[in-house]
């Protein structure tokens, strides 16, 4: 703009003129509304961020959220993941062809016991596998059944028998294993025959040298057609420590 | 405003729930992981050891016979229990086919002489000097 007193030109903005410091009345009028201006935006800036940090506040934890969240959707599936890989390590998926191999020769060689720690490893008991469920489960009861008698037995040496847990149990297991009692797979099969015989004459040797039972008691018991109750098997427990257990 | 609020009520929620799960969680993930199955294989052994050794003390030798099969104890370890197991086994199936009648139970008397003479071997033949008296005292008994 021009100065209207020495005519030199300046900036609009400017308070005076640079040359004979005139007022410069549109400067100042500048200046006001600039001021005015920037009062006017701090205002507004204020409003906004009063406004605005709920938005903010709710942002910033929503995101925090979103991340625990995260981390522990992640701990939770290395946990699973854990207990997956455990169960992968201990049940060592083997072929079918691999375990029917294995399993075969813990039978042949008549390591039943073994193969039933096996079968139990791999989650292998099944009908398809009849003949090998059978005679692993069946010597894992003959295996607890032999324990507890020992144990029955200890009792009665030291005098120490306080109740009838023992007598109980071994009674229980020996007519199970007696019958070939081992839940779905109780078909007896001639491939182990040679099993049963085996246990049947240890049992049967139990029933008569170590419990006393009489003829009528065994053929009883022994029966596959007579359903034995708890009761029953309570009562015939009862009557052998009335005899006294041969020792 | 008001829809701010919930955000973040719900989101503090969530942190809560979520931190506790993570302080509960984090120490026992890397225990899972460091220290992998339930013990060592060192530890595993000393544990079927003092298994078995307690079972042995208080001569349960139904239990220590469990014990052992169920711990499948099949190392040099486990000899002297597995010495003493089976020459308590022997002395309970004499005294059981001792007791049956040949009459009733044919074989009887051939299965106890069996057994008998496992016994008597047995105290003859003891590997560990701890289980010497016993197997001997069962030996002694037959007679």
């Amino acid at each position: 703009m021009k100065c209207i007193h020495c005519g030199a030109n300046y900036k609009t903005m400017e308070l005076e003129c640079p040359y004979c410091h005139a007022p410069n009345p549109k400067g100042r009028e500048w200046l006001k509304e600039r001021n005015k201006a920037e009062n006017k935006y701090k205002r507004e800036r204020i409003n906004v961020i009063n406004k605005g940090t709920p938005y903010i506040v709710s942002r910033i934890i929503m995101y925090i959220a979103i991340t625990m969240v995260t981390f522990s959707v992640i701990s939770f599936l290395a946990v699973v993941a854990f207990f997956i890989r455990e169960e992968f390590k201990s049940v060592g998926y083997v072929s079918r062809s691999e375990a029917l191999e294995q399993m075969e020769k813990y039978y042949n060689n008549g390591e039943y016991l073994e193969l039933y720690f096996y079968m139990s490893e791999k989650d292998l008991f099944d009908e398809e596998y009849y003949v090998y469920s059978q005679a692993a489960l069946l010597t894992n009861k003959y295996h607890l059944y032999q324990s507890k008698k020992m144990s029955m037995l200890k009792e009665l040496e030291d005098g120490v028998m306080d109740d009838d847990y023992y007598v109980s149990y071994t009674l229980s297991e020996s007519i199970e294993i007696y019958k070939v009692d081992v839940g779905v797979y109780d078909e007896e099969v001639s491939e182990n025959q040679a099993i049963y015989d085996m246990y049947r004459e240890e049992i049967m040797s139990f029933w008569v040298g170590t419990l006393g039972l009489t003829e009528e008691e065994i053929e009883w018991i022994s029966d596959k057609e007579n359903y034995l109750y708890f009761t029953d098997e309570q009562e015939l427990t009862a009557k052998i420590i009335e005899r006294g257990i041969k020792q | 405003m008001s829809k701010h609020i919930i955000t973040i009520i719900i989101s503090s929620f969530f942190i809560a729930f979520s931190g506790l799960f993570l302080i509960v969680m984090i120490p026992n993930i890397i225990k899972l992981y460091a220290e992998g199955d339930e013990y060592s294989e060192g530890d595993d052994m000393v544990s079927r050891i003092e298994r078995c050794d307690g079972e042995y003390y208080e001569k349960n030798y139904g239990e220590l016979y469990n014990w052992l099969v169920l711990d499948d104890c099949k190392e040099e370890e486990f000899d002297i229990y597995w010495e003493m197991v089976n020459g308590y086994f022997d002395y309970c199936q004499y005294r059981q086919w001792s007791n049956c009648d040949e009459d009733k139970l044919p074989g009887s008397i051939e299965k106890a002489q069996y057994y008998r003479e496992k016994v008597i071997d047995n105290a003859n033949n003891v590997k560990f000097s701890m289980n010497q008296r016993r197997l001997e005292e069962f030996a002694e008994e037959l007679e």
